[in-house]
């Protein structure tokens, strides 16, 4: 009783140093089916297109070993018709960092 | 503790190219707001059988056949911060004079899997057919049979330091929320590296339904599954 998604993707990975590497990537999504989110929020129409997702980020590996993994990147989503009729029209977005320590 | 407790068999046959696990799961529960184990049941329980086939028709393509069996008894639970999470408080799930319907959720999976390369094209992709039943969907406010499907494929190409990548990810919807066929795919645990992985808005955030109690997406999620938290809850195919 979900709506499905389908996207599609393009991105790029690239190993900027043996220590450091970047990636780029960008989303184009789609729900499946809107009938469960009408049903569930009482609203109708919404539309299928939830909208474009751009993100970049870094990760980080000072040692060269998987024991410590420095992650930091930023991201966005800029609504399709189907996300402005639930939410907003105003383009979100993330900016996170984390540090990931295994021994 | 983060990982659920399991027991595992595993070998591998001709000179390690064929490789075959067996599994089973009974989950615990999660702390609500830091997401490690408690030392409760959460009444969930995951079997399953892969094997992986080195090799596979291409020199360099490893598939992977996998089955597994999910048995999800939710059970009434409110999560730390004293929100009902199970059963999902969306749809029926309110019987006046009765209380919460807590349901029981059944459902198998079967997945060809892949991974590798065919010449200089890097490939990787899931097909997944999810079929079982759910003893009372909140939202269909009734017993449901479950029929659902996802799919993944992702191409690459290497070039020097530069990896190009293109993938499409599908999962099915439902087009009818009050009848009896549960057509929407959600998974049992994921946590997807695919389509930017972590680098992605929407795979990365989780976002609320507002209004509803549920989530339209959970964290580490590339679904619209609708559940009420990602582990705390049940699935809502």
């Amino acid at each position: 009783m979900n709506p499905g998604i389908f996207l599609v993707n393009a991105g790029t990975d690239i190993d900027i140093t043996p220590k450091l590497k970047g990636f780029v990537n960008f989303n184009y999504l789609r729900f499946m089916r809107t009938e469960p989110l009408e049903f569930v929020l009482f609203q109708s129409p919404i539309r299928h297109n939830i909208g474009e997702d751009f993100g970049v980020g870094v990760t980080y590996r000072p040692p060269l070993s998987e024991n410590i993994i420095l992650t930091g990147g930023a991201s966005m989503l800029q609504p399709g018709q189907g996300f402005r009729d639930i939410y907003t029209g105003r383009t979100l977005f993330s900016v996170f960092g984390s540090a990931k320590l295994t021994f | 503790m983060e990982e659920q407790p399991g027991l595992r068999v595993f070998g591998d046959l001709k000179n390690d190219r064929l490789e075959y696990n067996a599994a089973y799961f009974d989950f615990l529960e999660k702390n609500t707001n830091s997401g490690l184990n408690t030392f409760s049941r959460r009444k969930q329980q995951v079997m399953l059988g892969n094997v992986y086939i080195q090799d596979f028709f291409f020199p360099g393509y490893t598939a992977e056949f996998l089955g597994a069996y999910n048995k999800d008894d939710g059970g009434l639970h409110y999560d730390d911060n004293g929100f009902l999470v199970r059963p999902a408080p969306v749809g029926n799930v309110i019987n006046q004079g009765v209380g919460a319907i807590p349901h029981s959720i059944q459902v198998g999976y079967f997945g060809w899997l892949g991974s590798g390369h065919i010449k200089r094209i890097n490939i990787t992709h899931a097909f997944y057919e999810a079929a079982g039943k759910d003893s009372f969907n909140p939202i269909a406010g009734r017993r449901v049979t479950v029929n659902a499907q996802m799919a993944a494929v992702e191409l690459s190409l290497d070039r020097d330091w530069i990896r190009y990548r293109i993938s499409s990810f599908y999962s099915s919807g439902d087009n009818n929320p009050r009848n009896g066929r549960a057509n929407g795919f959600d998974a049992i645990v994921d946590l997807p590296s695919f389509a930017g992985g972590l680098f992605s808005f929407w795979n990365r955030e989780g976002i609320r339904l507002l209004g509803s109690g549920v989530s339209l997406t959970t964290d580490g999620s590339l679904l619209p599954n609708m559940r009420s938290n990602k582990n705390e809850g049940q699935r809502i195919l």
